[in-house]
Parts: structure tokens; C-alpha cells; sequence
């Protein structure tokens, strides 16, 4: 039986996703607009009954202590804030597209602890480097959306790409590229797309182990920045993968960033802090 | 004359573990290191020399000089 997956066929189900519900656009919109009122956005949030069950079930998690004494969406998006809601729907629509996939070697619980250390870790770096932040994030959540969609669809496949990155000891891209015949970039590319998020966070999932060659004194990239993230992400080993490695990373996309080292261990500390707090609110 | 009896000295002194040796803190940092060596096998067994792999040296040792 050939491992290898049918390109077409997988662009197919990739079609037939379910859309992201617009009201994610929205508030992700919104989390980059300043003069956005909480009104306003509780009043978007309100049409929908699963967003605002979501909603308050996290504004009344442990983490905030207000545990059982929040019950208007108003008052759970002023302890929630804005950009946290934004993950939070995200990451709800994205878990809903998906549940916990039956393939050997892929740990769901791993995975998303591994997308929400990217996302953050992202940010971070964006706000040093001065790129916008809320995209940075999105493209960090949704980094590896790919290897979901084939861990969902073609898991018999996937066990056979991480069983071959295993035997022989390289990343797991290598595995699927191997088996598979395509990878989790470009299959979550397609993903991002279809989703209708905007071309430089498609650009930067579909690039995000490649990033395109460029002179290391150029501007950097989405795409550089989702690269270094995901590294720091693997290398601060926060999901405690037994088989974890980190992958190659380019010179050129770490330089670009332009940062100081100082710089870099301040995100190394806020990447391992903020993950523990966001795996524990969305409880995913 | 009453006696007076200064309170710090009623105060039962906080049950504290022993404090770690400098064994104890060296093999810690040992296995944080053995760790790292595995994370980045990869990079290490094609000789590949990248600021990130130093940074987490420090990082994890604590030593930022």
C-alpha cells in the first residue's frame, strides 16, 4: 500500500472545511483596531451561543479567580480583554474543525501546547522587532495547522512519516516529504487560505521551515519571524516530547530579526511563562 | 514590672527543607545540558553553528555573562 497522498484529493477536503466563522475575523480585526469598544465587540460575540458558552466558560476558569461569577459577556470580555478573546475563538473554531485525531506518534494535547509556545513566542518577537503583533500570533497559532489536517485525514499515513523521521532520527518534515510526498507546510498554507486569512500569514505557514533566501540586512519577514519562533518554541522543549528536536533553523531569517541576545533570552523567559497561563485558560 | 516578652522569639520557626548542594545543583544543570545535546542531535551532528544554540546554553545554565 503507497503512503503517498494524493495531492488533489487532499485540496478537496481542505475545500470542504468549515469556514471560519466571520465573527473570528472580526475580533481579530478588532484586537488590531485601539479604538475598538468592549460594546461593541460583546454585542458581535452575542449572536452566537457556542462563542459566548466559550467565552465565559474561560473568563470563569480558575485562572482569572472569578471562578462561576461571571454571566454577562460584557463583564467576561473585560477580564478575558480583547486579544485574549481573539485566541480563544481561534482556537475554539479550530479545535471545533478537529477533534483529538486517532494517529499514533501525533499528541494532540502536544501539538496545541506546541502552536500556543509559537503564537506567544511570535508576538514577542514581533514587539521587539516592530511587526504587527496580531498577525504574528495567528500565524504562530496556526503554524502547523497542516500536520493536524493530515494527522485527521491521512493518519495511517502520518504514522508512517513519524515512524520513518523517527527511525531515522531527523525532524519530522523529512519524515513526511519521504512518505507522503508533500509536507505539513504547504497542506496548512492551503488551510490558511481557505480560511481567508491574509496572504502573509499564508505565505508565513507555507514557508515557516523554508523561509525564501534574502540578504541577511534586509527588512525582516512574517515569514523569518514564524521560522525563529517555532525554533525557540521546540528548543525551550515545553511539551517534553520524548522524540523532541529542534529543527534547522537559517542564519539568515535569526539575523534579520536583528535583535540583541538580551533580547532574545527576555522572549525565552515569556514564551515559557505565558504558555503554562494560556494552556491552563483554554483548557485545550 | 511585667515582663516584657518580645514575640519573635514564640514563633515557630518555618519547617525549611535543607538547602540543595552543590552536587545536587550540578547534576541538574548536567541533565539540563544532556537535554539540550538531545534536543539539537540534529544540528550538532551537522557540525551546524547558530546563536540559538548558544543562547539556550546560557539560558538554561543561567550564566549570562
Amino acid at each position: 500500500m503507497t503512503m503517498q497522498v494524493n495531492s488533489n484529493e487532499l485540496r478537496q477536503r481542505v475545500r470542504d472545511l468549515a469556514a471560519m466563522p466571520q465573527v473570528v475575523h472580526e475580533v481579530l480585526a478588532a484586537m488590531r483596531d485601539a479604538g475598538v469598544s468592549i460594546d461593541a465587540v460583546a454585542a458581535r460575540v452575542g449572536h452566537d451561543p457556542a462563542l459566548v458558552a466559550r467565552t465565559l466558560r474561560v473568563a470563569n476558569s480558575p485562572f482569572y479567580g472569578l471562578a462561576g461569577r461571571i454571566g454577562s459577556i460584557r463583564d467576561a470580555l473585560r477580564v478575558v480583554g480583547l486579544r485574549r478573546l481573539g485566541t480563544v475563538l481561534m482556537a475554539a473554531s479550530v479545535s471545533d474543525c478537529f477533534p483529538p485525531p486517532a494517529c499514533r506518534g501525533f499528541v494532540f494535547k502536544s501539538f496545541w501546547g506546541h502552536s500556543f509556545a509559537t503564537a506567544i513566542c511570535a508576538q514577542a518577537l514581533a514587539a521587539a522587532c516592530h511587526l504587527d503583533e496580531g498577525s504574528a500570533f495567528t500565524a504562530g497559532l496556526l503554524h502547523d495547522i497542516g500536520r493536524l489536517v493530515l494527522a485527521t485525514y491521512y493518519p495511517r499515513q502520518l504514522e508512517a512519516a513519524i515512524a520513518d523521521a523517527q527511525l531515522r532520527d531527523v525532524a519530522p518534515l523529512d519524515g513526511e516529504r519521504a512518505v507522503l510526498a508533500l509536507d505539513h507546510c504547504e497542506v496548512g498554507a492551503w488551510v490558511a487560505a481557505h480560511w481567508h486569512f491574509a496572504d502573509v500569514v499564508v505565505d508565513a505557514i507555507g514557508h515557516h521551515h523554508e523561509p525564501p533566501p534574502r540578504d541577511a540586512a534586509a527588512a525582516p519577514t512574517l515569514g523569518d519571524l514564524i521560522h525563529v519562533a517555532d525554533g525557540i518554541a521546540h528548543a525551550l522543549d515545553l511539551t517534553r516530547e520524548p522524540d523532541e528536536m529542534v529543527p534547522p533553523m537559517a542564519l539568515g531569517a535569526w539575523t534579520r530579526l536583528g535583535l540583541q541576545p538580551e533580547a532574545f533570552l527576555t522572549v525565552f523567559t515569556h514564551t515559557e511563562l505565558a504558555s503554562a497561563a494560556f494552556s491552563e485558560t483554554l483548557a485545550i | 514590672m511585667p515582663t516584657i516578652i518580645d514575640p519573635s522569639t514564640l514563633a515557630t520557626p518555618e519547617p525549611r527543607r535543607p538547602e540543595a548542594s552543590a552536587d545536587e545543583c550540578a547534576a541538574v544543570e548536567a541533565a539540563q545540558q544532556r537535554r539540550l545535546a538531545f534536543l539539537f542531535r540534529g544540528w550538532l551532528r551537522d557540525g551546524r553553528v547558530h546563536p540559538l544554540l548558544h543562547l539556550m546554553h546560557v539560558y538554561r545554565s543561567g550564566d549570562e555573562r
